[in-house]
């Protein structure tokens, strides 16, 4: 299983304690994604950055729903390699 | 639909920010291959929300009432209040440039600078924070000129232009608003249900080109010089003033 997340870069910089929010999601659990398929859209810091599939799979669960807010490091969902 | 200036390289484009909005979803739908430039000279008020904001109903109505469009820009941070008082500008860049920092608070660094630069070219004492700053008072985090985010730019410590981004996988969209007249902060406060002791406070934290000019800050002129910069500093050329 791979972790869906907002890449470790992405928050350098970022004050201690600020999160992010799942603006929404592009696909659904149980959906066939290819790797670089965008999946999820957050917003952190102004900013909406589209999050793609790590790998080809099936996204496996959705952790953190749309609207909801998630701090450094959490996973946001996970997918199932193919 | 006819998009001002085309897709691609550098314009002054007046209309509103609903184009502006149709404009950039258009460029966004295919690859970024060169940078592109636009700045905006608002024609009417629109309330412009962070792309997180959904408008019900009733904010719908008030605007309307207001004789306020209303649309939802793809980047982040609170609503904004565009109009003639305002200038916008749009620099997509491709996924890969250079510029598009790993760290989403590092990559507004080379804007926010391009800003307080061209401010200081006008004569305006201008800066860029490099961290968030916090006003006193409430946070009126709803609007965007109510804080001071990463590498936003201040005169005397009064925002005078906001940032936001969107990254897409066909290329990532810089946005900036500029005042250059105090705006209706009432009309904001109003459309949005907030209270209007927030006019208030929103008039207290920033300034606009216009208080800190002598001569008068003509949006006509700003917006050429802000384009030239701007085009200058990413390599895209100019494709003139399409109207």
């Amino acid at each position: 299983m791979i972790d869906i997340a907002l890449a470790n870069e992405a928050w350098e910089g970022v004050e201690a304690g600020t999160e992010a929010l799942v603006e929404a999601w592009l696909v659904r659990e149980g959906e066939r994604v290819s790797a670089g398929q965008p999946v999820v859209k957050v917003v952190l810091v102004k900013t909406s950055y589209e999050i793609a599939a790590p790998a080809n799979g099936i996204v496996d669960r959705i952790l953190v729903p749309a609207e909801q807010t998630f701090a450094r490091g959490r996973s946001l969902g996970t997918l199932r390699e193919e | 639909m006819g998009l001002p200036g085309g897709v691609a390289g550098a314009a002054v484009c007046h209309g509103t920010a609903v184009d502006e909005q149709a404009w950039i979803a258009e460029v966004l739908r295919e690859p970024i291959l060169q940078p592109c430039v636009r700045v905006w000279i608002y024609r009417r008020p629109a309330l412009v929300l962070g792309c997180s904001a959904r408008p019900d109903a009733d904010l719908a109505e008030r605007a309307a009432a207001a004789g306020m469009d209303v649309c939802v820009r793809p980047s982040g941070g609170g609503a904004v209040l565009a109009g003639p008082w305002l200038l916008g500008a749009s620099v997509v860049l491709p996924a890969h440039d250079a510029r598009v920092a790993a760290s989403i608070p590092a990559s507004f660094r080379w804007l926010g600078v391009a800003h307080a630069a061209w401010l200081q070219g006008l004569g305006i004492a201008a800066g860029a924070v490099p961290a968030p700053v916090a006003f006193p008072g409430s946070a009126l985090r709803w609007s965007c000129f109510g804080s001071l985010s990463h590498w936003e730019v201040q005169s005397h410590g009064r925002k005078i232009a906001g940032l936001a981004q969107a990254r897409r996988r066909n290329g990532v969209l810089f946005s900036s608003g500029i005042l250059i007249q105090p705006s209706p902060w009432g009309s904001l406060c109003d459309a949005l249900g907030q209270p209007r002791e927030d006019a208030a406070a929103l008039a207290g934290r920033t300034v606009s080109c216009a208080e800190r000019l002598v001569a008068p800050a003509q949006a006509a002129a700003l917006s050429q010089s802000l384009l030239e910069r701007l085009s200058l500093l990413v390599g895209c050329a100019n494709s003139g003033t399409p109207g």
